[in-house]
């Protein structure tokens, strides 16, 4: 446990250290401005928006992220360091992955601005205005302590940072009770939580697969716009009604039913395994068991690849 | 305290290594030598457990290194051949690290990185990022993570290369004021390196061990005549057969240089030097140079290595593709005399 919280911890701070984690958290929030602000003009002022359409950049934002943690130790030999230190595989995956989580928990932290802003443009609706302003601040405040903590390596700045973080919490808790928007904002972000956890395990498996950041970065990217778009796509363009199969049918039409019946099967596989339609129930408040389920086993068979990567690469 | 036996790697047809026997004792420091693509960094990477053997075992302090893993790692300390430690963080914060994965005790922990830190003369740079120290600096770093959790073997994978003069004095130095307290196996490939740290010296030649001895041992082993440089001012062909004509000289070789230099080779058994010193003198020459050559670790891997393949002990012609001259045999910047020259 304590190698796994060493290794999560130096992975966290490397990450929210280094230029590329700052560049990928800006590019996030502009995004995530845009799709907030597109539909404040139009009259919507809701949580889901943000939440809904933020999902296709963490299919080229969050490989970026990952495309280092393991490709990056083995160009660099680091690896050796590591693994000839009294740790486990199991135990250097799980600890860069959570590493990894930490620093998605940030992005996501850092959208909570967002909530306060709705708050103030609902001001109407609210009675009391005051967590609003303070968590506005409150959220400024932790980024900027959390990176200071980081660079300068302080237990007690961090110690600040987590109560920040906790107080930023709970005035997101009021700004979105008092919107009336509880449920949905609440289950927008346990879905952006659980497909970006995903999006992490899956980066992870591939750059435990290659020494080569690039392709850690352009095959995760690949994997996960087939989970997300274009499965979804392929499964609108294939029929999706149940085939009845006609009575005193001709070896013909018994031959198009099999067909049929095949293609069907095929549509419901891809809606089964294309995430964006999960994230669509998450976004309207619905927390279904199944969405769990499939997030839940596409981490851990992605993390159990990522540890048998990391055992054969060295055997080759 | 280390037990290496008959280990052998494969890269699919080609044999990287093979049966690979040594043993390194309590306290010393057992040299590695060979020359770059020797086998040196394979054989390392399986005693520290970085990767598997294709057959063979390896104990540290008794554990085995693939069914007892964990246990074995946790005694040895490993310094890669470059040095790969983690740029963005400071020093002290990696040592810490590297600690905190050795399962050093918490409260500990501030203890040994400052001792690690002080025992490379790092301890004025603790705050300093990694990626902003110097090649040598670096390479401490890298010692000293090493050395963090007070492992009782030490396994050092080239640790002067690529450092300059100053540098490698400093490392050298380091790893003297170690001996005793850690079994330390370094790997080099500069002969004058291998002969001023290791008490014994292990040769490794296109993947298979050649010779396991001291240096002394070695040498001794190797020189079968005893060797008299000799320097006469007198008529070099009068001299030449003065010489030959003394009793015990076997061969007589004629050196550059004016006045004429030869090389003596007589038997062991007997010293030469005061029956030549007298037929010298007798003659009415001057005997300007007299000294007797001993044998260097360069002839020895030299003769040690060629009886190898003429025996046909190397397993494969690939398993050393590098080029036959990688052998570095002048890089001793302490002492310039105990350079080996080719």
């Amino acid at each position: 446990m304590r190698a796994i919280r060493t290794i999560a911890e130096r992975e966290f701070r490397a990450l929210i250290t280094a230029p590329l984690g700052y560049v990928v958290i800006l590019f996030f929030l502009l995004v995530s401005a845009v799709f907030f602000v597109a539909p404040l003009q139009r009259g919507l002022a809701h949580m889901r928006m943000v939440v809904g359409n933020t999902t296709i950049w963490l299919v080229f934002l969050l490989p970026a992220i990952t495309m280092r943690l393991l490709a990056e130790e083995k160009k660099q030999g680091s690896i050796e360091i590591l693994m000839t230190s009294p740790v486990t595989e199991t135990q250097v995956v799980l600890g860069k992955y959570l590493g990894a989580l930490g620093y998605y928990l940030v992005m996501l932290f850092s959208t909570f601005q967002f909530v306060f802003a709705l708050a103030w443009v609902r001001k109407s609706q609210v009675s009391a205005f005051f967590p609003t302003y303070v968590g506005l601040i409150l959220v400024a405040v932790t980024l900027v302590l959390l990176a200071l903590a980081a660079l300068r390596e302080s237990r007690v700045l961090g110690l600040v940072t987590a109560v920040s973080a906790v107080s930023t919490l709970i005035c997101v808790g009021f700004a979105m009770h008092q919107m009336g928007e509880w449920g949905p904002a609440l289950t927008g972000y346990i879905g952006l939580l659980l497909i970006g956890a995903t999006f992490l395990a899956i980066g992870l498996m591939t750059s435990a697969l290659t020494r080569n950041q690039i392709i850690a970065w352009v095959s995760t990217a690949a994997i996960l716009l087939g989970l997300t778009v274009l499965i979804g796509w392929m499964a609108e363009q294939l029929p999706g009604q149940l085939p009845v199969k006609e009575a005193n049918a001709d070896v013909g039409a018994t031959l198009k039913f099999a067909v049929n019946m095949v293609v069907y099967g095929l549509v419901q596989v891809l809606k089964a395994l294309s995430l964006q339609e999960y994230l669509q129930n998450f976004a309207m408040g619905v927390l279904d068991l199944r969405d769990l389920v499939l997030y839940l086993s596409l981490i851990a068979a992605s993390l159990f690849f990522a540890v048998r990567g990391l055992t054969t690469s060295r055997w080759t | 305290m280390v037990e290496v036996d008959n280990l052998t790697r494969r890269y699919g047809d080609i044999v990287a290594i093979s049966g690979v026997t040594f043993q390194a004792r309590e306290g010393e420091i057992l040299g590695f030598l060979g020359k770059n693509g020797a086998g040196k960094t394979t054989t390392m990477r399986i005693m520290t457990g970085f990767m598997p053997a294709s057959s063979g075992t390896v104990r540290i302090g008794g554990a085995d290194i693939r069914t007892a893993s964990l246990e074995a790692r946790r005694q040895i300390g490993y310094l890669p051949e470059t040095a790969p430690v983690y740029d963005d963080m400071s020093v002290a914060a990696y040592l810490a690290f590297c600690a905190n994965l050795r399962h050093v005790p918490p409260k500990e922990v501030p203890t040994r990185v400052e001792q690690a830190m002080r025992s490379v003369h790092i301890d004025e740079r603790r705050s300093w990022q990694i990626g902003k120290l110097s090649k040598g600096l670096r390479r401490r770093v890298g010692l000293a993570q090493a050395l963090v959790h007070n492992p009782r073997v030490l396994i050092l994978d080239e640790p002067t290369e690529g450092l300059d003069p100053e540098q490698i004095i400093e490392i050298r130095n380091l790893i003297l004021g170690l001996r005793g307290d850690h079994t330390i196996i370094l790997s080099t490939h500069i002969l004058s390196e291998a002969q001023m740290l290791a008490d014994r010296i292990v040769i490794i030649d296109r993947g298979v061990v050649v010779a396991v001895d001291t240096t002394e041992n070695l040498t001794h082993a190797v020189q079968q005549t005893d060797r008299l440089r000799v320097q006469v001012d007198g008529p070099a062909r009068d001299v030449e057969a003065r010489l030959r004509s003394l009793a015990g000289v076997r061969e007589v070789t004629r050196l550059e240089g004016a006045p004429p230099r030869f090389m003596l080779e007589g038997d062991r058994e007997t010293d030469l030097r005061a029956s030549l010193a007298e037929t010298i003198v007798k003659a009415g020459w001057g005997l300007l140079e007299l000294e007797r050559v001993e044998a260097t670790l360069e002839d020895v891997f030299l003769q040690i290595t060629a009886q190898s393949r003429t025996n046909g002990r190397a397993p494969t012609s690939d398993a050393a593709p590098e080029p036959p001259d990688a052998l570095e045999t002048t890089s001793n910047p302490t002492d310039e005399s105990e350079e080996v020259s080719a």
